[in-house]
């Protein structure tokens, strides 16, 4: 089996059981965001990385030597990484997206490497089990209920309170989350949400006929990035999300770090989130969290077992440049990384999609590029490929980042390149076929 | 050997559009910018889900050589080659008197038979 493109050469001679001290599994999904950081971090710290994928026919080489598994099956793909692993043992297992965190946790059990319990991974990626958890370890949780989709929806909704929010059980970033005040709005956005599970191809029945209902919780919203370590919790940073999130739709735009929260703020964060993990069952590795505030409290929306998603984590920095990447692989070696963050403000825009249709062209990203502290401009729909919004999209436009002596100075930056761009996108009509 | 001529006008055979379709064709260009030249038909997906069959605004600066036209009073549609191979012997209709306005493609199949779903891996039938 060849190894991924990352991988580095190991001194002549060396042994068996040191080669594996350094060799970590990452389990990813074909074309994952996250692949390439990862990657890009070992070849830094000189970690072989293995890919586990389902992209046997990939023309990328990291995905194509990889090993080859089917995510669809986690005993097979068991099977495979258990067998490559006694060809040549690893030292860690990472799953780098939702999809394959709990495949990770179970092949980490299996070899007997540092893991979360598997029960706990699930809890992490199923919200509506999280919520149940939660409220049975009197972490604060909104009033919830849920809705299958397979019975008459009047029987199950004369309970809920508006205004709610209405959520896909398995789905991730903002995708099929949307806000109800009442009755009618409810109706509809089951509806739109049974329309959009029925074509994502979530393979359990269960994920794609749940729908989770909450409560409204009004609040400042935030993101958190924490690594766990036998169960101890330290938060790597908190990103502010300035903009408000009210519905009916919660477009991810602006993260911005450092938190411009209060101290004791912070504090009760680090106290929910703790809870949280310890609710579910997580005890190592990467935790990203998603809380809001107000004056009840802190309230927990997600805890996912695995790193943020998208390319925001390009935003960390640790210690003497580390990346977030980096940081997580050395974690998973069990070498002692280095946590203190960079100075300064940092901050991404996930450029929101203005409208459905067919992208012409995006203007003013020169223009954008040349604001003041702007890193970096990436515009990832190709021009001619379709545009599609939330609550039924699945990526961003793209991303800007920014980088400055303050927080406060990125996200100015940032809200000065977005201005800069002007997205030009030629309406769809999609045709019925009879 | 003396080159082949390809024709790259639509013919009824292939493609024909209703009196309402045309209307409409007609009311979207009138208010489209000046850059667009005409409507593009086009078709994506496959397998067990069938094909989809689009149309966006269109500049036409691409594809112009194998592009195939239809016109009328106030519009012109583009297809290309591979659409138009799915669309054979099709009929565009506008329907406004539902719930909600659509371009309704009829006989979509005529060209690739079926139903537009397979049973080859249990996606459809049995």
């Amino acid at each position: 089996m060849a190894v991924a493109a990352a991988a580095v050469s190991r001194p002549i001679g060396e042994s068996f059981q040191n080669a594996a001290r350094r060799r970590v599994l990452l389990i990813a999904p074909h074309g994952s965001y996250r692949t390439a950081p990862f990657l890009a971090a070992a070849k830094i710290r000189g970690i072989e990385v293995l890919i586990a994928s389902e992209a046997k026919h990939s023309l990328v080489s990291a995905y194509a030597q990889g090993l080859h598994i089917d995510l669809d099956d986690p005993q097979a793909s068991l099977q495979t990484i258990l067998r490559e692993a006694q060809r040549q043992p690893f030292a860690a297992v990472l799953g780098c997206d939702d999809a394959s965190t709990e495949l990770a946790a179970l092949a980490a059990s299996k070899l007997g490497l540092p893991h979360n319990p598997t029960t706990a991974v699930r809890l992490a990626r199923r919200k509506d089990l999280a919520r149940e958890r939660l409220a049975q370890a009197g972490v604060p949780v909104p009033h919830h209920w849920r809705l299958d989709l397979t019975r008459a929806l009047a029987a199950q909704i004369e309970d809920i309170r508006f205004p709610c929010v209405l959520k896909p059980v398995a789905l991730a970033a903002s995708r099929g989350v949307i806000r109800a005040d009442n009755l009618n709005e409810l109706t509809h956005a089951a509806a739109r949400i049974q329309v959009l599970l029925a074509r994502t191809g979530l393979r359990k029945a269960q994920e794609r006929e749940t729908i989770l209902v909450e409560e409204f919780i009004p609040g400042f919203e935030v993101a958190v990035e924490g690594l766990l370590t036998h169960d101890e919790l330290e938060i790597l940073t908190i990103f502010d999300k300035p903009d408000p999130l009210n519905g009916p739709y919660f477009e991810e735009t602006y993260y911005i770090t450092p938190s411009r929260l209060d101290l004791p703020t912070q504090h009760a964060m680090h106290e929910t989130i703790s809870a949280a993990c310890a609710a579910y069952g997580l005890r190592e590795g990467p935790i990203h969290a998603e809380c809001r505030i107000n004056e009840r409290g802190v309230w927990i929306l997600e805890v996912a077992a695995r790193t943020i998603g998208g390319l925001c984590g390009r935003l960390l920095r640790f210690g003497t440049g580390c990346s977030l990447e980096e940081l997580v692989l050395m974690h998973s070696l069990g070498e002692p990384p280095e946590l203190q963050c960079e100075a300064g403000g940092a901050g991404v825009l996930m450029i929101p999609i203005p409208q459905a249709g067919i992208l012409r062209r995006v203007e003013g990203v020169l223009a954008a590029q040349k604001v003041p502290y702007i890193d970096e401009v990436v515009i990832h729909v190709r021009e001619g490929y379709e545009l599609v919004p939330l609550p039924e999209a699945a990526s961003y436009l793209g991303f800007i980042f920014a980088r400055a002596p303050s927080a406060a100075q990125a996200e100015a930056a940032l809200r000065a390149a977005h201005a800069c761009l002007h997205v030009v996108v030629m309406p769809l009509w999609k045709g019925v076929s009879l | 050997m003396a080159a082949i001529e390809y024709s790259t006008r639509i013919g009824d055979s292939e493609m024909r559009l209703t009196p309402a379709a045309q209307a409409q064709f007609a009311e979207l260009l009138a208010s489209a910018d000046n850059e667009v030249t005409g409507l593009r038909v086009f078709v994506s997906g496959g397998g067990c889900s069938g094909m989809t069959y689009e149309m966006t605004y269109t500049d036409n600066t691409e594809n112009n050589d194998y592009d195939s036209v239809l016109e009328g009073p106030g519009f012109r549609i583009y297809v290309d080659p591979v659409a138009l191979n799915y669309l054979q012997g099709c009929e565009i209709d506008f329907r406004g008197d539902g719930p909600t306005e659509s371009f309704v493609f009829n006989n979509v199949f005529k060209a690739v038979g079926g139903s537009g779903t397979c049973g080859g891996c249990g996606g459809g039938g049995f």
